[in-house]
């Protein structure tokens, strides 16, 4: 029986294979496996000139406007993943933009050393078909969704559409915002802010060693967050750490009124709107240039909804 | 250390060869000692010292029963129980106490709530009491049958009945008369393959890809994500959670019972298809079996079970599922949670002593969706230890009227199918159709190790870990 049931296995995984193979179906089923088939997508594929890393604030960059760029910023985690993933592969990006907001989230050890993993990394680099992107659950759910279409599903982003900000003092999005306010304004731990810089400081040292050239970013959230206690004190470090006279930055003075979903995470068109931004920065910096400052500029176009 | 981590697979690997190695079979309880101390403090190395001093406790009050004066018995059997009664309390509820009876500047308080919670003690204490018990009472076993005359020979079984690493942090909660008796060599040619494999199969395929994936969805739970959904996307989240709390611990034990019978021992089912149950008792029969008749055995009974009047009978049943439900953690929520279930089979009891119920398969399955159905509203508790959480969840669900969310509802639909279409195998059993599906079961399993390897979830702890 147990032969019998190996063989089965193993022509499952055979099919499987082939059908990967001829049929990519790719899909994200949640937060983390987004998570990991992203960092997969970066260490199994072609090289980027400029990496982007960050926590879910700049995962929420619209990509498709950025090309050339890769985005190793994770939902639920911070920098130091995506410095850590990066620091793992054998690629070499010539910048590296690495978000500000986030700074008291540590490594995520039990996601490095999954992606990072000396077993399973070269096996998933060999075999395509065992990536996350290509379980078979989330094929099946694809095709499912697909079949039914999306907007019937209420497959198209049902969760943002919930905690899009409206008026009213009820809403969640107000009750998420109240949160959010306690967070932002509490004064982070030094002794803890202090070691997440000195492993900043390293990691940065390390990349501009091998010519990597860093330039760090704020994105935006909601107004009444964006000059609180933790930011203000986030920033009054990254001046400390990486003094503007040697480190270039992007940032979007007192946020800009941009909308947020839930005060910290930017909607669709405003990600947009800032992906914009940013693009036009990243590039004029890159091209040696400083760019007007950030509060003169124009507002970016809103896309119609 | 993880069931489901490479450095687990390469522990038991290890102690697999040099267990049974011939020349080495003398050895074989120490070798088994000292992986499941590896195990227990791999990642907290000096939570080993507390198991020792929990194990000594039992060494010295089992061994005294036995071979000391026989007018001290009794003292000895209550100081063995008392004290690992007294580790639980003061390892497990110290924060409860501090912060329901100290007020937040007390030093006490302070010092209380600061108290960790060293993994698997629950397991170990409980197994540790029915040594206690069953040597007192010598119902099962003659004490000198298992209890060697050398204190070392003694202290080195006890440490291996209370730290075997299977069981060790997670259960099944092993009985010392169901275990001590198994104590001896073991040979390579006794092991049952095809049984141990199904087991392993199985119990891993609920934890990593049942339970692992479920977890990533029923995170929408927390508060206060789940203001966000809508009143369907809420209710399947509460049935998501359900199956994944069963594949999460039947899983764990299904490994556990595995792992075991690899080593030449046996442990009872921990599990049997409780969601077909159509009673709150019946679920009781079959949910976390070695906890609920461990309550049975050593403290419903004792506390004269339904010896005593109506009245006491509803009394035991009431203390037995609050202290039940407190086992399970250290906050109010889950004293709640006992009693809820408490309420439930005192209710149950009193219909059924008073109202004759006929038989049909429709009023099985409409007791059988009320079971469920009054079981998954409980695990919110589990989830949400808050009370006032628990209230906003069903605030949220009448208020929050609507569908959307559809593709959170698929994949917890995808990803439960497996733990219902388990139980609807076993309440086939007996039919034709079956039992000619058994002859193919290697389909089943083997579909299972082709998804253990293409479709894990991310490697989380198990859920009953934190009790």
């Amino acid at each position: 029986m147990i032969r019998k049931a190996l063989l089965t296995a193993f022509t499952l995984l055979l099919l499987h294979a082939l059908f990967v193979y001829v049929n990519p179906i790719s899909s994200s089923q949640y937060a983390w496996q987004g998570n990991t088939i992203k960092a997969q997508q970066f260490i199994y594929g072609d090289a980027s000139e400029s990496i982007i890393v960050g926590s879910s604030l700049s995962n929420r960059l619209v990509m498709d406007s950025l090309q050339g760029m890769t985005n190793l910023s994770f939902s639920g985690q911070g920098i130091f993943d995506g410095l850590s993933i990066l620091n793992h592969s054998s690629k070499s990006p010539r910048l590296v933009f690495i978000e500000t907001n986030i700074m008291m989230r540590d490594e995520n050890e039990n996601f490095t050393s999954y992606i990072n993993s000396p077993v399973l990394s070269p096996i998933k680099r060999a075999i395509p078909s065992l990536r996350d992107e290509f379980q078979p659950v989330g094929i099946l759910g694809e095709i499912i969704i697909r079949t039914l279409k999306k907007d019937e599903l209420g497959q198209s982003n049902d969760l943002e559409e919930m905690t899009t900000q409206r008026s009213g003092d009820d809403t969640f999005f107000q009750k998420m915002l109240t949160l959010q306010a306690e967070n932002y304004n509490q004064t982070p731990d030094t002794t803890v802010l202090r070691a997440r810089f000195e492993d900043l400081a390293k990691a940065v040292e390390n990349l501009e060693v091998n010519g990597v050239r860093v330039i760090f970013f704020e994105m935006p959230v909601n107004e009444t967050l964006c000059d609180l206690a933790e930011p203000q004190m986030i920033r009054e470090y990254y001046r400390r750490y990486f003094p503007e006279s040697k480190y270039d930055y992007i940032r979007v003075p007192h946020c800009d009124g941009y909308v947020t979903t839930d005060g910290a995470h930017l909607g669709g068109a405003e990600a947009l709107r800032y992906t914009k931004f940013f693009k036009r920065h990243a590039e004029a910096l890159a091209a040696g240039q400083h760019p007007a400052p950030a509060s003169a500029t124009l507002p970016e176009q809103i896309p119609a909804p | 250390m993880l069931f489901n981590s490479f450095a687990f697979v390469i522990l038991v690997i290890i102690t697999f060869i040099l267990y049974y190695i011939p020349r080495l079979s003398k050895i074989q309880i120490p070798v088994l000692v000292i992986a499941s101390l590896i195990f227990y403090g791999y990642n907290q190395p000096v939570l080993v010292l507390l198991l020792l001093f929990s194990v000594s406790i039992n060494i010295l009050s089992s061994y005294k029963v036995t071979y000391g004066d026989v007018r001290n018995r009794k003292m000895w059997a209550t100081f063995g129980v008392v004290l690992n009664l007294a580790v639980l309390l003061f390892f497990k509820y110290s924060p409860l106490i501090g912060n329901t009876f100290f007020n937040a500047p007390s030093s006490i308080g302070e010092f209380l709530i600061t108290i960790p919670l060293p993994i698997g003690i629950s397991f170990f204490t409980f197994q540790g009491i029915s040594l206690m018990v069953d040597v007192y009472k010598e119902n099962h076993f003659t004490n000198t049958a298992v209890i060697p005359r050398s204190l070392r020979a003694h202290s080195i079984r006890t440490l291996f009945f209370i730290g075997f690493f299977p069981q060790l942090v997670a259960g099944p909660i092993v009985k010392a008369h169901d275990f001590m008796p198994q104590i001896e060599t073991k040979k390579i040619e006794n092991i049952n393959w095809e049984q141990c494999f199904k087991l392993l199969v199985l119990g891993y395929f609920l934890k990593m890809v049942i339970a692992d994936n479920l977890k990533e969805f029923t995170f929408w739970i927390t508060f206060p994500y789940f203001q966000g959904l809508k009143t369907i996307p809420l209710i399947g989240l509460l049935l998501g959670y359900s199956f994944q709390i069963f594949a999460d611990f039947a899983g764990y034990s299904l490994i556990a019972i595995g792992l075991a019978k690899a080593f030449g021992y046996s442990f009872r089912d921990n599990f049997n298809f409780p969601y077909i149950s159509t009673s709150f008792k019946e679920f009781w029969k079959r949910w976390h079996i070695s906890l609920s008749s461990f309550l049975m055995e050593y403290l419903y009974i004792p506390l004269g079970g339904n010896k005593k009047g109506k009245i006491r009978t509803y009394i035991n049943l009431m203390l037995t599922m609050i202290l039940g439900g407190l086992w399970h953690g250290a906050a109010w929520s889950y004293a709640v949670w006992g009693t809820f279930h408490g309420v439930a089979l005192a209710v149950e009891r009193f219909i059924t002593d008073k109202i004759k119920i006929g038989k049909s398969l429709f009023i099985d399955v409409l007791k059988g969706i009320m079971v469920f159905g009054f079981v998954t509203l409980a695990w919110l508790l589990f989830k949400l230890p808050e009370f006032s959480h628990v209230i906003e969840y069903f605030k949220t669900m009448m208020a929050n009227q609507g569908i959307l969310s559809g593709s959170l509802l698929l994949y917890i639909m995808l990803y439960s199918l497996p733990v219902i279409l388990y139980h609807i195998n076993y309440l086939l059993r007996e039919r034709k159709v079956e039992v000619n599906v058994r002859k193919m079961e290697y389909l089943p399993y083997g579909f299972m190790v082709f998804l253990i390897i293409t479709n894990s979830g991310p490697a989380g702890a198990f859920i009953y870990f934190q009790f």
